[in-house]
């Protein structure tokens, strides 16, 4: 079990939420999008260039920016 | 009847909006805000009443920090409503379901729709709605919008819930933890005491496995106004997440203000902070102040992860999941589309054919609207002699009205097949994958992947493309888009830039001359971009995430009906000032009467515009030009052939080659380019700005960048002697 920050964890790999930083807004609404602290995801793939990475959570795909995922740290599953 | 329909987005929500409504829609903007919703009315047979269904912007939760999130929360909790329709993706229940509670925190008149329920069982997920119903105690329809299938059921317990036939329990939705329910359970009865009910007596004990509760109609069993809407067991909730609107709103009842401190005091005791909780918590010191925010939003969390563990309950029981051998058609066209390498060349495909479409193969379109109303102009024109009318009123009606007229409809053919296409980009699933391949770059101009499409169809004409900036949720995000959009030359400015680049820079170096005017716009808009982040426009702390839905065929009725929606709402608002304009321009040149060009009312405005002009060699008919471009730009060839009295033969670019220096031509092209587009496009940006005071704001900008850069050019370009 070893915690990381969402944008380090390798590609298919599951996670599990382990905690969000960050001001109240950025938390509020990976809330409502099903991004709380136990919950599962995987990520799917990185977007070129850079780009945001696509995640699989509570049955639906997201799109994240890479510095927004460095403020959700996951702890990778399995 | 009064329905709101609430939903994530992708959920298909406004797919099912139209199919109970049909054509029986009307827009309404919200007072003071840019977001639109709309309204439509279903006809019921069983009551012969009309239900008024109100197609609420998507939204994820009802917290207030999202501003765009608002305008749904805010008519759940503010406006008159006798039902919701919750409607949910059964392919993501998970997810969805998290609105759908937070709804029914807040109100226990809702109607659940279990739409996509065909999606889902492709997906190996089926559903049990009555299982769900059960535990969620209000009616669960499966439905798919898109087919109809569902539709009658949906509109029977739409009139049962909202004509209070039956009442759903009210009481607590989700079974929160002891721990929780020790600090909520007193708030919450506080605040019943405090707060006269809806009328609804409260439910005993866990009263959700007994399902509804089937109830006379209480005759006026209205609303109640203010607070007394809410239900308690809600406003204790968001006492305790610090939601400061709540908060505001149950102070002012009679003993709220001891139910807002007994809040408070819960969250000290939590936080561990030692205070004397007087009336005027707020004078608190920082530190503590931060500790009890702190507090807040530990509990917001864990009311969240309490909602999703109650979901992961309801789920285990209510949706049997049968793994999937192959792939989904989403995975395997993303494998593609998505991909490192061909994503980017199978965007500029779709790019390229939408904006085609929409701005080439539509010219001869809005050329046969044009001609015709000229065509008609002159029939008109030939009655009027005939019935021995003064040659003023033959030369308004051709020039003035007609020519007006024409202008509005030549928008029409573009807008419609532009809007089409948009439509179909967006409801078919592709333009989030679209906004994702981009994000890296637009962010580097403090815009986001979102724009995208918007900032690239302004090539086309800016006025839909300020319409397309909608598609991004965050205001800021489209405030910034819709000022930068006007530096983005449109097909009209490109038409004349090409005509004016042939005349003055003949073969190779037109090309070359082109090229450097599109890559200052590009600057320019990369420039100003970045400027208004860093000083009136900072970025929202609030995460970009983008959903990406599963690719799926959009329907033709979800098509028309949109793009029907956004050309009316063009046509209607802007033909009026067009017209308006078209007549002023026309009576600046025709009088006084008699007079030749050169000494018309328009000639003295000229002449008297000069005095700027003259610091960049522009003569007073340039000026003019200048001016009345800003009705339409399609027209400045035709202002320029008639100042220079060029005839129909092609001799303009000639006339205005002996006019001026290729230095001055290539200054005012410059100025051209980037100066206020046009009349529609201020009323544009005036539309999704939502305020007179940013439309003015961004024309300044504009205005004072064109000839500021313009002067520059000139004077940089008479030092080096440059003659181009």
């Amino acid at each position: 079990m070893r915690t990381v920050q969402l944008s380090q964890l390798s590609v298919n790999a599951e996670a599990e939420v382990q905690d969000l930083a960050g001001p109240p807004q950025f938390r509020n609404r990976l809330f409502s999008l099903g991004i709380t602290p136990r919950s599962r995801l995987v990520l799917v793939r990185r977007m070129p260039l850079g780009g945001p990475l696509e995640i699989e959570v509570r049955g639906t795909r997201l799109a994240i920016r890479r510095h927004d995922a460095d403020r959700v740290w996951v702890c990778v599953v399995g | 009847m009064r329905v709101a329909l609430v939903g994530n987005p992708n959920v298909g929500k406004t797919t099912l909006f139209n199919a109970l409504t049909g054509a029986h829609q009307e827009v309404a903007n919200w007072p003071g805000t840019t977001v639109e919703y709309i309204i439509g009315k279903v006809r019921s047979g069983a009551v012969g009443d009309l239900i008024e269904l109100v197609d609420l912007p998507g939204t994820y939760a009802l917290t207030a920090y999202a501003r765009d999130e608002l305008v749904t929360r805010n008519f759940l909790l503010y406006e008159p409503y006798d039902a919701v329709i919750v409607v949910v993706n059964a392919a993501s229940l998970e997810r969805n379901l998290f609105l759908a509670l937070e709804v029914l925190e807040l109100t226990p008149r809702v109607v659940v729709a279990l739409n996509m329920v065909d999606v889902a069982e492709d997906q190996g997920i089926t559903v049990d709605a009555a299982a769900l119903s059960r535990r969620l105690g209000v009616p669960v329809v499966p439905t798919v919008a898109a087919r109809g299938v569902g539709l009658t059921e949906l509109v029977a317990w739409m009139e049962r819930i909202g004509g209070r036939e039956v009442v759903p329990i009210n009481t607590w939705v989700v079974p929160y933890s002891e721990e929780l329910r020790e600090v909520l359970d007193p708030l919450a009865s506080q605040l019943a005491a405090a707060v006269p009910g809806p009328g609804i007596a409260p439910g005993a004990g866990d009263s959700r496995a007994r399902g509804l509760t089937v109830s006379p109609v209480v005759a006026g069993a209205q609303p109640a106004a203010g607070v007394g809407r809410f239900r308690p067991e809600w406003m204790a909730l968001r006492l305790l997440q610090g939601d400061e609107e709540v908060t505001r709103e149950v102070r002012v009842i009679p003993q709220g203000q001891a139910a807002v401190q007994l809040a408070l005091s819960c969250c000290a005791q939590q936080a561990g902070v030692q205070v004397e909780l007087g009336n005027q918590a707020l004078a608190l010191e920082p530190a503590v102040l931060e500790r009890l925010r702190a507090q807040h939003e530990e509990f917001e969390m864990r009311i969240a992860d309490a909602k999703y563990n109650h979901i992961a309950n309801l789920l285990a029981d209510c949706v049997r999941r049968d793994p999937l051998a192959k792939q989904t058609f989403s995975e395997r066209l993303d494998k593609v589309l998505l991909h490192r390498f061909w994503g980017y060349p199978a965007m500029a495909v779709v790019f390229f054919a939408a904006f085609w479409l929409s701005f080439v193969a539509s010219a001869p379109l809005s050329d046969w609207v044009g001609n015709g109303m000229g065509w008609l102009g002159q029939l008109v024109a030939k009655g009027l002699a005939a019935v021995g009318a003064p040659a003023y009123v033959q030369s308004l009606t051709v020039d003035g009205v007609f020519a007006g007229v024409g202008a509005v409809l030549s928008f029409v053919p573009y807008m419609a097949i532009f809007f089409a296409i948009y439509q179909l980009l967006q409801d078919s699933g592709y333009m989030a994958r679209a906004s994702v391949l981009v994000d890296r770059l637009m962010q580097g101009i403090g815009l986001h992947g979102k724009g995208f499409f918007a900032l690239v169809s302004a090539y086309g004409c800016n006025v839909p493309a300020m319409a397309a900036t909608r598609v991004m949720e965050n205001h800021r995000d489209r405030l910034l888009a819709n000022l930068v959009i006007p530096f983005i030359p449109c097909n009209a400015r490109l038409g004349v830039m090409a005509v004016m680049t042939a005349a003055f820079f003949p073969g190779t170096r037109g090309a070359f001359v082109m090229m450097a005017l599109i890559l200052i716009s590009l600057g320019v808009v990369a420039g100003s971009a970045m400027l208004y982040r860093r000083t009136v426009l900072p970025t929202d702390p609030a995460p970009l995430l983008i959903e990406l839905p599963s690719y799926h065929v959009p329907s033709v009725r979800n098509i028309l009906i949109p793009t029907w929606h956004r050309v009316w709402m063009f046509i209607s608002r802007i033909w009026m000032f067009l017209i308006w304009a078209t007549l002023l321009t026309w009576a600046l040149t025709y009088f006084p009467m008699g007079a030749p060009v050169g000494q018309s009312y328009a000639a003295q405005v000229g002449h008297w515009l000069e005095s700027v002009g003259r610091w960049y060699g522009f003569d007073w008919r340039l000026m003019i030009a200048i001016l009345f471009g800003f009705v339409a730009k399609e027209t400045t060839l035709s202002t320029l052939g008639v100042l220079y009295g060029a005839g129909t033969d092609g001799s303009l670019g000639h006339l205005l080659t002996q006019a001026m220096t290729p230095l001055v031509a290539f200054t005012y092209l410059v100025v051209y380019m980037l100066y206020v587009p046009c009349l529609s496009t201020v009323i544009q940006m005036r539309r999704e700005s939502g305020s007179w005071r940013w439309t003015a704001a961004g024309i300044i900008v504009n205005v004072a960048v064109a000839f500021g850069l313009g002067l520059l050019l000139e004077r940089v370009g008479m030092v080096f002697g440059l003659q181009i």
